[in-house]
């Protein structure tokens, strides 16, 4: 029995730590590949290479455009959530604080916007964007990216605005607090860590997002990371070098936020996702 | 607190607060997708927009002339082995990721971090970081290869027509198994000790506890993240068109890149939208499940 047991053990060590190597291997590789000469890229007896270096990262934030791309995207996807949390805060607040009819029909009818082929919302985008003359802007890009943000964030912000105790904001109200002092006080300090993840989601989806911008964005300027660092990638040859520095540098945001709120991530995301 | 009657005495102020997101919803996703389901019964082929019939209405034509094309015949098939094969493998190997996690090892805090790494990278890096490693002249999958003297020359892993398709569906899995890792991980830290306590001592063993006891305790929740995985997947344009662009010869085309390329390829909106509104019924049918079982954990 013990030693079966000790074999089991071993057994898993084993499988958890291909687990995690099989998630890091990847990346550290891409990390490594960023800091190699181009000739090194090509060495087999280069995968660990001799020596290091970071021109590729000089490349790319220097010589290519890809500090314009970071912008870019910093600016559509902040202003996305931004917009979004404001109006699916006021919304998640309106449905659990008030009775408003049909809220219930509502929250599934967003469900299902939030499940559409984003295809579907391509074609017409492509029409209506022509039409508004929002063709090559970041503003029709905000708009668009609206369409998959927002459902999500009302659906996450009223589900946690469903579970907080609201039994406080009634004790803060025969305290004498007003019902606003009461919201801002007590309620929306309790929310959070909901509006944290919600809006870090948001965020990530937006600096993910790629089909939408092929298609609507044209000129250089205004490309996001998602296409600035496509523009490495060659019709015959790619700059594999700064591409790989290209990446390291798109996921220094995503990293810095997996650090910070691993745990309000994860939390947030099993949270919104089961409760109905 | 809530007040027990629905009036709008009342509630003005939560119609007023609810409004606003409703009216933008409206605006950026509903509206588009009611035009865009019209544009499946239209004739809209926008190279042809000075021809007489562009803009009319085309019936079941669309429907009809996509189900024709042997490539869409293709893209369905490809599309139902590409999310058969990604739900599976995903749902099984995170359960069993899961199961060691929720174990007391040693360090299993840094393995819980590490294990849901690829769910923090965004797709678009997945994909191309993928492409780099499946590279014939600098990925390492060759270069180890070649360096261990298996191969004399790279194999272009997403160029084969053979190796295509696993290799695009190993970077979806390899992205996609942390998410649902997270749902099953949470379920598990939910069922009572007591009950694991309990089956030992009536000598039940490892498989017998799982299938007894674990399972029936989390199914709700390994439903969840398996229709969530299954729309993910039918949606999962990134990954394919990343790295494969649908090639080679088709053989990893989806239904999505596939009602891409008929819209801005060969710009037939009409056929796209109509391969569109397949999907949108799919996946229509995945969310009514799915609201089932939502309904049901809330109970």
């Amino acid at each position: 029995m013990k030693v079966k047991r000790k074999a089991m053990n071993v057994v898993i060590y084993v499988f958890v730590a291909l687990v995690s190597l099989s998630a890091i291997v990847p990346l550290l590789y891409v990390l490594l590949t960023s800091l190699k000469t181009s000739s090194q890229i090509y060495d087999v007896n280069q995968i660990v290479p001799t020596s290091l270096t970071l021109e590729n990262y000089i490349n790319v934030l220097y010589k290519a455009k890809f500090l314009t791309y970071f912008r870019n995207s910093v600016i559509v996807a902040v202003c996305t959530t931004v917009v979004c949390m404001i109006l699916s805060i006021c919304a998640g607040y309106g449905m659990t604080r008030y009775r408003v009819r049909g809220s219930q029909k509502l929250k599934m009818g967003i469900l299902y916007t939030r499940m559409f082929p984003s295809v579907l919302l391509a074609l017409p985008y492509y029409v209506i964007m022509r039409n508004l003359d929002l063709g090559d802007s970041l503003l029709g890009l905000i708009l668009i990216y609206c369409s998959f943000t927002l459902p999500f964030t009302i659906w996450n912000m009223q589900t946690f605005f469903r579970q907080l105790p609201w039994e406080l904001e009634e004790a803060a109200c025969i305290d004498g607090a007003s019902r606003t002092t009461a919201l801002f006080r007590v309620i929306l300090p309790m929310a959070r860590p909901g509006i944290i993840a919600t809006g870090l989601f948001s965020f990530m989806t937006c600096w993910d997002e790629y089909m939408y911008a092929n298609l609507f964005i044209s000129s250089t300027s205004k490309k996001t990371i998602s296409l600035g660092i496509q523009s490495f990638i060659g019709e015959y040859s790619t700059d594999w070098g700064s591409l790989m520095a290209a990446t390291v540098i798109a996921m220094v945001p995503i990293i810095i936020f997996f650090v910070v709120a691993q745990k309000n991530l994860v939390g947030g995301l099993s949270a919104g996702a089961v409760k109905g | 607190m809530k007040p027990s009657d629905y009036s709008l005495k009342r509630n003005w102020r939560g119609y007023l607060l609810v409004v606003p997101a409703c009216i933008a919803i409206f605006l950026v996703s509903i509206y588009p997708m009611l035009y865009g389901i019209s544009l499946a019964f239209q004739n809209y082929t926008l190279t042809k927009a000075n021809s007489d019939d562009f803009r009319t209405f085309a019936g079941l034509k669309n429907f009809i002339e996509i189900f024709k094309q042997s490539e869409y015949i293709q893209a369905c098939q490809n599309t139902l082995f590409w999310t058969l094969t990604n739900v599976i493998v995903q749902v099984v190997l995170a359960v069993l990721i899961a199961l060691a996690l929720n174990r007391k090892i040693k360090g299993r805090g840094f393995f819980r971090t590490t294990a849901l790494i690829p769910w923090a990278v965004p797709s678009v890096i997945a994909a191309l970081t993928f492409r780099f490693l499946y590279d014939a002249n600098v990925g390492i999958i060759n270069a180890v290869l070649k360096k261990l003297g298996i191969l004399a020359d790279g194999i272009s892993w997403l160029g084969n027509l053979e190796t295509a398709r696993w290799a695009v569906v190993i970077e979806s899995i390899w992205k996609g198994t942390p998410f649902v890792m997270i749902f099953v991980l949470a379920a598990l830290q939910s069922v009572p000790h007591e009950m694991y306590e309990s089956a030992r001592v009536d000598g039940a063993g490892g498989v017998k506890t799982f299938f007894k006891i674990t399972l029936p305790m989390i199914k709700e929740t390994l439903g969840i993240a398996t229709i969530l995985t299954t729309i993910g997947t039918i949606n999962n344009f990134n990954a394919v068109w990343l790295m494969t662009q649908g090639g080679p010869l088709g053989s990893t085309e989806i239904m999505f890149t596939y009602a891409y390329r008929r819209a801005f390829s060969a710009h037939n909106f009409g056929q796209a939208a109509a391969i569109s509104v397949i999907m949108f019924i799919i996946i229509a049918l995945c969310t009514f499940v799915y609201t089932k079982l939502i309904g049901e954990e809330e109970d």
